[in-house]
This record gives C-alpha cells, sequence and structure tokens, in this order.
C-alpha cells in the first residue's frame, strides 16, 4: 500500500459515517483520492509510515486529515497530538469531524493546534452540505505550504 | 500608661489646687483686707479727730494770741496819739491860736515843731496833722496837707471823742490807718483833734507771723461794713481782695458778730479749712486764724499710707500663711490623688508613701494602701482566674497539662499545696492528676504517699467526702490529732510531715455532678488560715476547671465522632465522584455515539428517497420522511439534553453583564425565526447584574424563541422585556400575546420534557423552560410564570439578591 497519491485521509471508525461521508465527498466531486483508517493506531501508522504502511513517505499525501474525535486504540486528540508535535506532518491541515459538541473537547483541539473543527449534524442534507464545504475549502481553496 | 498618667496628673493637681489651695488662700486674704480695711477706717476716724484736735487747740491758742497782740497794738497806738494829744506845748498852742494870741504863721511853725519831734519819737507815723474841731488842717509835719479837710471822715469824728485807731486803707501799695485823738481844753471843751497817719504795716507783721500754724496758716482781720465783710488787712492768698459776702466768710462773720469759736468751712479761695474765730475786742473787728486741712491733716496721710502698707503687709502674709498652710494639707491629699491615679492605669503595686504619718492623713493613706492591697489581690485572683479560663480554652484537649499549671498557679497565690484530682472513668478512685508545692521536698513526699495509697471514692476520706457531697470544704485551723481521726491512717505522715494548719477542698463539677476535687493545704507556719475569700476564689477556680475538663471529654468525643463523619464524608465524596464521572463519561458517549446512529438513520433513509424514489411507492415514501423526521428531532432532543445536563456541571462565570445590550444582541438574532410575521418586541429599562454571560443569555433566547413561538397566530405579535424591583431584587419578566397556557399546569411547565402543546402544533422537545430554570436556580434566582389561555403567557425571573448591584448601572433601551 505505498506510493498511492492521498488527498484525503478520513479517519472513522463508524462505517456509517464513514459511508455517508464518502458519498458526500464524491457526491459533491471534491476528491476521489480518498483512503481510510478505522482507528487512531492505524491512522498514525499511515501517516509516520510504520507497520502495516512502513515505508510510506508524507510526500503522498494527505493534503487534509479528516479526524474523528472518538476512536479504537488511540483516540482522535492524541492523534492530533501526534500530528501536531511532528515537525512534517504538522503542517496537515487537521479538521475535527465529530458528533461531540462539549465544549472541552472543542476547547482542547484548538490548544492541541487543530485547523478547524465541525460537528457532524443530524440532518443529512446539512451533514452532506457541511462535508462538501469543508472539502471544498480546504481542497480547492487552502493553499497549503510545501511538505 | 506613661503618657497617659502625664497627661492626666497636672490637670487633677491643678483642680485640688484650684479647689483647696486657692480658696483657702483667697479666703483669709479677703478676711484680713475686710477686717484690716474696716481697722483703716477706724484708726483713721480716731486719727483724724485727734489731729483735729490739736489743730483745733492751736488755732485757739493763735487766735488768742493774736487777739492779744492786736488789742495791745491798738492799745499802744491810741496811748501814743493819746500823749501827742496831750502834749501840754501842743494844747497850749492850739488854744493860743484859737485865742487868737499866736499869729498862724507862728503857730503853724511852732506846732510843727512839736510835731516832727513826736512823729520823730513814734514808730510807723507817716505825718501828723492837726485839725481844727471842724476837720480842717490847721498844721502837719506835712505842710502839704495844711488846710485839707476830714470834717466828714468818721475816724475823725471819732477822734473828737477819744483816740481812735481808723480801719486801714490803702494807699498805694501801702495800708495805711488814721489814728485820731481830741486836744482838749483846761475846760475839757475840743479843741483840736490830732490826725496820724499811721503806717499799718507793723500791724499786718503783727499778723503773719505763722508760728504754730504751718505753711497755710493765715490770720485775717476783718470787720462788717455794709452787710459785707470787709477785710482790713490784705489776704495773703488774694491782696486785692476785700469785701466778701458774709456767707463765704462764716467764721468771719461769727467773729464780727462777737463770738468766738472753732469752724471747718470753706475758706475765700473755697479751700476746706480749720479756723478758729474770735471778737479784736476792739470796735466790731474779728479775728480768724485758719489753717488749709490738707495741710493740718497732712500726718494724716502719712499715717494712713503705712497703715496701708501694714495692712497689705498683713494680707500677704495671711494669704501666704495660709497658702502654706493649705499647701501642707493638700500635698498629702495631691499625693494621694497621684498614687489613685497611678493604680488607676493599672499600677498596682503603687502605695501612697504616707503610711507612716501620725495624723488623719495617716489613717487615710493606710486605708488606701490597705484598699490597693485588696486590690491587687484580687486582681491577681481575677488574672490567675482569667488565665485559667483563657488556658483551659486554648488548650481543650491536653487539660492535665494545663490542671498542672493552674495547680501550680493556685499554690503560688493561695498555697502552699494543691492536688487535683479527678475520679476515674468507673467512678471508683480519685486520681491525682495535678500537685504542686513550691517545696520540692514536699511535693516529692506528697507524690510519693499519693502513690502508695491511691484514694478511693468510698473511702473516709476528707476528698472522698467532698467528692461525693458535691460540697466544699473549709477547715481554718487543723489540729493533727483531729485530722487523724478522719483521715486513712497511711495519710498520717504525710500529716506529721506537712503538719497542714488550714485545708480547702472544693469539688471540681461538671454540669452539676462531681467529677473531682480540687485540695488546697497550707502547712507553712507564715501562711495562717484560708479564709471565705480563698474557698471563693478556689471555687470559681474550680468551676472553669471543671468545665475545662468536661469540654476536653466532650472535645474528644467530638473528636472520635468527627474522625469517623470525615472518613464517612470521604467514602461518600469518592462514591459521588465516582458516580459524576460516570455520568459525565454516560453524557460524553451520548454525545458522540447516540448521534452517529440517527445519523446513519437519517443519511440512509434520505439516499433511499435520493437514489429510488421512483421505485418506491409514495407511502413507502412517506414512511422514510416520517423517520427522517424523527431521527431529526431526536437529534434535537440530544442536543437539548447534553445542554441541560452540562449547565449542572459547568461552574457558573459570573461577570457584569448589561443585560439590554445583552437583549437587544438576541432580539437581533431571532429576527430570521419570525421572517414574515409582524412581531414587535418592546426592550423596557433593563438593569445591568451579575451573572454568567452565556447562561443569562441563552436564558433570555428561551424564554424570547418560546414567545416568538406561541405568538405564531397572532398578528401583530406583541413581546416585551421589562423588568421592575420587588425589594432589593429586580424581577425580569417576558411577556406576550400568544396562546398563554392553562394555569393549572403552570407546576409542569419548567420540567424536562414537559410539554403544554402538541407537537404538531408548537414544534419543541420540552427542555427549554427546564434549562431557564436551571440557569436561575444556578443563579440562586426564582423563575415562574403568570397565564391565561388563550390571553397571552409572561414570564418573571431574578437572579438572587447578590446579583444586582441596585440599578446603578440601570440601562434604559427601546
Amino acid at each position: 500500500m505505498t506510493g498511492e497519491p492521498v488527498e484525503i485521509l478520513l479517519v472513522e471508525d463508524n462505517p456509517n459515517d464513514e459511508e455517508l461521508t464518502l458519498r458526500s465527498l464524491k457526491k459533491n466531486n471534491v476528491s476521489n483520492q480518498i483512503h481510510v483508517v478505522r482507528d487512531g493506531a492505524e491512522a498514525l501508522d499511515f501517516l509516520f509510515g510504520k507497520g502495516a504502511y512502513s515505508g510510506r513517505s508524507l510526500r503522498d499525501g494527505p493534503k487534509v486529515i479528516l479526524l474523528d474525535l472518538k476512536l479504537p486504540k488511540v483516540d482522535g486528540l492524541e492523534v492530533l497530538r501526534h500530528i501536531k508535535h511532528d515537525a512534517q506532518a504538522r503542517k496537515i491541515p487537521v479538521v475535527i469531524l465529530t458528533s461531540s459538541k462539549e465544549e472541552r473537547d472543542i476547547v482542547e483541539s484548538y490548544q492541541l493546534g487543530v485547523n478547524s473543527y465541525i460537528v457532524k449534524p443530524v440532518d443529512f442534507a446539512q451533514f452532506t452540505d457541511a462535508v462538501r464545504q469543508l472539502g471544498l475549502y480546504w481542497m480547492l481553496l487552502n493553499q497549503p505550504p510545501a511538505l | 500608661m506613661g503618657t497617659q498618667t502625664s497627661t492626666h496628673q497636672p490637670r487633677q493637681r491643678w483642680f485640688l489646687r484650684s479647689s483647696l489651695l486657692l480658696k483657702q488662700t483667697a479666703f483669709v486674704a479677703v478676711v484680713t483686707i475686710v477686717t484690716g480695711g474696716t481697722l483703716i477706717l477706724a484708726s483713721e476716724g480716731f486719727a483724724r479727730r485727734m489731729v483735729r484736735d490739736e489743730i483745733d487747740q492751736r488755732l485757739l491758742l493763735a487766735a488768742t494770741d493774736r487777739q492779744a497782740l492786736l488789742q495791745n497794738y491798738i492799745h499802744q497806738q491810741e496811748e501814743l496819739v493819746g500823749l501827742v494829744a496831750s502834749r501840754t506845748r501842743l494844747r497850749q498852742l492850739v488854744a493860743d491860736r484859737a485865742a487868737g494870741k499866736i499869729a498862724p504863721d507862728e503857730f503853724r511853725q511852732q506846732s510843727a515843731q512839736i510835731l516832727a519831734d513826736a512823729r520823730r519819737s513814734a514808730k510807723g507815723f507817716v505825718s501828723i496833722s492837726i485839725a481844727d474841731p471842724q476837720g480842717t488842717i490847721i498844721t502837719a509835719t506835712d505842710e502839704m496837707s495844711v488846710g485839707n479837710d476830714y470834717g466828714t471822715d468818721p475816724d475823725f469824728m471819732e477822734g473828737r471823742r477819744k483816740s481812735n485807731l481808723g480801719a486801714p486803707r490803702r494807699v498805694g501799695a501801702a495800708y495805711q490807718s488814721l489814728l485820731t485823738a481830741p486836744v482838749v481844753g483846761n475846760g475839757g471843751q475840743l479843741q483840736a483833734v490830732v490826725i496820724v497817719v499811721l503806717d499799718a504795716q507793723p500791724m499786718a507783721d503783727l499778723l503773719a507771723g505763722r508760728a504754730g500754724l504751718g505753711e497755710s496758716g493765715e490770720t485775717l482781720v476783718g470787720t462788717l461794713r455794709d452787710s459785707t465783710i470787709h477785710l482790713l488787712l490784705p489776704a495773703r492768698n488774694a491782696p486785692q481782695l476785700a469785701d466778701i459776702p458774709v456767707g463765704r466768710m462764716p467764721a468771719m462773720a461769727l467773729a464780727v458778730h462777737g463770738q468766738s469759736g472753732l469752724l471747718h468751712p470753706w475758706d475765700y479761695r473755697d479751700v476746706e479749712v480749720l479756723a478758729a474765730y474770735r471778737p479784736v475786742g476792739y470796735l466790731d473787728w474779728g479775728l480768724v486764724v485758719k489753717i488749709d486741712a490738707a495741710e493740718a491733716y497732712a500726718p494724716l496721710a502719712r499715717f494712713r499710707a503705712i497703715v496701708a502698707i501694714l495692712e497689705a503687709a498683713i494680707a500677704l502674709a495671711g494669704a501666704g500663711l495660709s497658702y502654706l498652710l493649705a499647701k501642707r494639707f493638700t500635698q498629702p491629699i495631691l499625693q494621694l490623688a497621684d498614687k489613685a491615679a497611678t493604680i488607676a492605669t493599672g499600677d498596682l503595686t503603687a502605695r501612697t508613701g504616707l503610711a507612716h504619718r501620725t495624723d488623719e492623713f495617716g489613717d487615710l493613706a493606710r486605708t488606701f494602701d490597705e484598699m490597693a492591697e485588696q486590690i491587687q489581690r484580687h486582681v491577681h485572683r481575677t488574672d490567675a482566674l482569667a488565665e485559667a479560663s483563657h488556658t483551659f480554652a486554648e488548650t481543650a484537649r491536653d487539660f492535665e497539662g494545663v490542671l498542672t499549671r493552674v495547680s501550680h498557679r493556685v499554690a503560688e497565690l493561695i498555697g502552699d499545696t494543691c492536688i487535683i484530682f479527678l475520679a476515674s472513668d468507673d467512678n471508683v478512685w480519685l486520681e491525682p492528676v495535678a500537685l504542686y508545692d513550691s517545696d520540692p521536698e514536699v511535693l516529692a513526699f506528697t507524690r510519693e504517699v499519693l502513690a502508695a495509697a491511691p484514694v478511693r471514692v468510698d473511702d473516709n476520706t476528707m476528698s472522698g467526702k467532698v467528692f461525693k457531697q458535691n460540697e466544699p470544704l473549709l477547715v481554718p485551723q487543723v489540729s493533727v490529732a483531729s485530722l487523724r481521726q478522719i483521715t486513712k491512717e497511711e495519710y498520717w505522715p504525710l500529716l506529721d510531715r506537712v503538719a497542714s494548719r488550714s485545708l480547702l477542698m472544693v469539688p471540681l463539677r461538671a454540669q452539676g455532678r462531681s467529677i473531682g476535687v480540687l485540695s488546697l493545704a497550707r502547712h507553712r507556719p507564715e501562711s495562717g488560715a484560708y479564709s471565705e475569700e480563698d474557698l471563693k476564689f478556689a471555687t470559681a477556680l474550680a468551676e472553669r476547671a471543671g468545665m475545662a475538663i468536661l469540654n476536653a471529654r466532650l472535645y474528644r468525643a467530638l473528636e472520635v465522632s468527627n474522625a469517623d463523619l470525615e472518613r464517612r464524608v470521604a467514602d461518600r465524596t469518592a462514591e459521588l465522584e465516582a458516580a459524576n464521572k460516570e455520568l459525565e463519561a454516560f453524557s460524553y458517549s451520548v454525545a458522540h455515539d447516540l448521534r452517529a446512529p440517527l445519523r446513519a438513520m437519517h443519511g440512509f433513509s434520505r439516499l433511499i428517497v435520493e437514489d429510488f424514489a421512483p421505485h418506491l411507492p409514495d407511502e413507502a415514501q412517506r414512511y422514510l420522511h416520517l423517520v427522517q423526521d424523527n431521527a431529526e428531532q431526536m437529534g434535537r432532543l440530544i442536543d437539548d439534553l447534553l445542554t441541560f445536563s452540562r449547565l449542572g456541571r459547568k461552574p457558573l462565570e459570573k461577570q457584569r453583564v448589561r443585560t439590554a445590550d445583552l437583549v437587544r444582541q438576541i432580539v437581533s438574532g431571532l429576527q430570521q425565526e419570525h421572517t414574515g410575521r409582524e412581531v414587535a418586541i418592546t426592550i423596557g429599562d433593563l438593569p445591568d447584574c451579575t451573572a454568567d454571560p452565556a447562561l443569562l443569555k441563552q436564558v433570555f433566547a428561551n424564554l424570547l424563541s418560546n414567545a416568538v413561538k406561541f405568538t405564531r397566530t397572532r398578528n401583530p405579535a406583541s413581546i416585551e422585556v421589562t423588568s421592575r424591583v420587588d425589594g432589593s431584587e429586580p424581577i425580569y419578566q417576558v411577556k406576550d400575546n400568544g396562546v398563554g397556557f392553562d394555569m393549572q399546569y403552570a407546576g409542569k411547565l419548567f420540567g424536562v420534557f414537559q410539554r403544554l402543546h402538541r407537537a404538531e402544533e408548537y414544534e419543541g422537545t420540552g427542555v427549554g423552560l427546564a434549562i431557564v430554570q436551571r440557569i436561575i436556580h444556578r443563579h440562586g434566582g426564582r423563575t415562574w410564570a403568570e397565564s391565561e389561555l388563550d390571553k397571552g403567557a409572561t414570564f418573571y425571573f431574578t437572579l438572587g439578591g447578590a446579583s444586582h448591584d441596585g440599578g446603578a448601572g440601570r440601562n434604559s433601551a427601546g
């Protein structure tokens, strides 16, 4: 699983949310190069070229990370912490995409340096709209630094 | 204390001085001055009388003397003129002339010869003339005067009868008298009259002598002429003065009327004089000898001055003496006052230092010292009691240590040995818990005896008795023999050794019950017997000790139960914390996990509609929409519930809130909720408050959102946000003209999930008002509502007393 360029890394353990997210992204023509990991540990492996992803480089992406907070093994905040403590990885924009409206989650995420925090709406139309907007913004409007 | 003394004492001293020293001195001075003054007046009157009598005497003598001299002089002059007139040769010549026997020239020549001789022989004769019986000068020593006519001159008339001295008359600067005498023929017939012009100066000189009359002495000679006094010789002080009204010369008036005596009139100068008057004894001439009263009484003034000086000296001496005397009295009083002040400032060691005196002050000082002594003793004991109370209160647990200190103090204060017994828990033993005697030997011995023979409550000991009967015992005088009778045998050595002379035992009580005994014994010969006062002191001390012991025991019990309580609180707290954590974890899961399946339900049912709508019957599509609606509703419920539960956990962050601004912000945010409707929202006068701004915003947002929602059927809708002050706290109110509610359900209004309207009429979760209530309760305020079905509703809330500053920042808004 190396070498394949990835534009969006979706860290999501809920297959339903995954499917809805992917559908929204694709339907809105944001990107087809989306990689999905199902827990925090896998996400870290993917980003830092370890475990199953050994040898993978950040040069191959992703351009943006969509990160859920409630994740098996290593939770989303921990993943965020690792990303933002790494000199290379920290340049990748991280968007928290979660069901949690908890104030402390929002505060801590921003303290760790998250680039955006989005609460997944229950309403699917709203959800689709949110995903579309964030995809457009981060993939098309935002100008990232060179890795 | 030092400064206090220095500011107090001088004032007090001054006060004493002013009251005693000054008063006495002033009194004596006044008495001396008054009596001295009276004496001066009396003595002056006396002296004045003496002086006057003496002067009067001298005046009388002088008057008599002057009269004699004047009379003598007049007689002498009369005789002298008589001698001239009776000269034989002259008489012959006159007779010859009358008879025409001699030629006029011859007559003049010869007679002038005779007259010149006579003039030479008599002193003071200025000229001598001879007039014929008709008054015409026929011969004279002065040729010029021959032919002059004296016919009408009274002195001439008088001289026709006898020798006569006329009243002096002024002639130029001098005074002259006419001295006349008849020249009688042999037949006795008048032949001529001798007229001598006499220089009156010798007469004046005669009277001018002032021997014995002092500087102002003067002799006046006068006569009555035409109802006025005519001075015959010039007055010394007014030479031009000749005629004076009678009224102004009363002495002379009396004299010319032939009376003599003494008078103190005002003279011609209007000066007070002392005068003696008498008639000259010649014609109606009167004589007055006078002296100025001022001069007469001059010695009196000196006398007065001396007396005044003497009086002043006496007054001064009296005042001084009385000052010294008063000082001798006030000095000890001041000293006493001084010491009293010192004692009053708290220095009880001060003594008068006058106790050695044998007088009444000594008595007073001794009484005073004794009083100070008593106070000092009393204060010491009170101090000891206070100290004991204080230490008892301070060291609630270590009461044995405190009792040791107290026994020490008591032994020192009322001596000599002090033992404090406490009953054992089973009330069988009296255990000595504190023991003191300043004599280490006695202390050691007592301790030894007590250790060897413990005291049983039921034994027939004095301490046992005091304990059981709960009554103090005072044995002022102890005989060892009697003590032995009521003391267990094993104590006899102690008794003998310490040879107690006086005993004092008081029970230690707690809540009225005996818990021990405070036992005191005096064994030193100099200590004397215990007094009632000692008993009172010991009782008071025992009372405090008893309370302290009770407190200590209660305190210990409390500590045990406290520790238990603390443990239980800790356990419960841990349980609660665990439960809270679980709850938090639960709500976190709810937040995260409960929404995911909802999203899936909503999302996929939507996808079905989107992707497969053409294949689905309408009914199926409707059902799928219902699934979506319910999922959305569930999502809102979860959001509201989470908000609601978060309110319970999040700490309040109170700050000053500009309420009116906050409400305006919400109102503008609400506009999209009522687009297309006519809604008038009025914001009244809202005072600033202190609250958590985010939460307060939620309150207003929920209430306003409700108001907008339930006025949906109204056109126009009217909503008013106002406040009024009720007592100290403002009441905020949100009033609408909406559908309202039935007051019988008012109790349900603020409950979670409580709805008074059907969901299809008015959407909502039924959590909004519960959130409002929870926020208001957390602020310490109240919330309530009033309504009538279909007639609008008013929601009220307060923020608790401390949330408002009394309207200082009232903010008006329209």
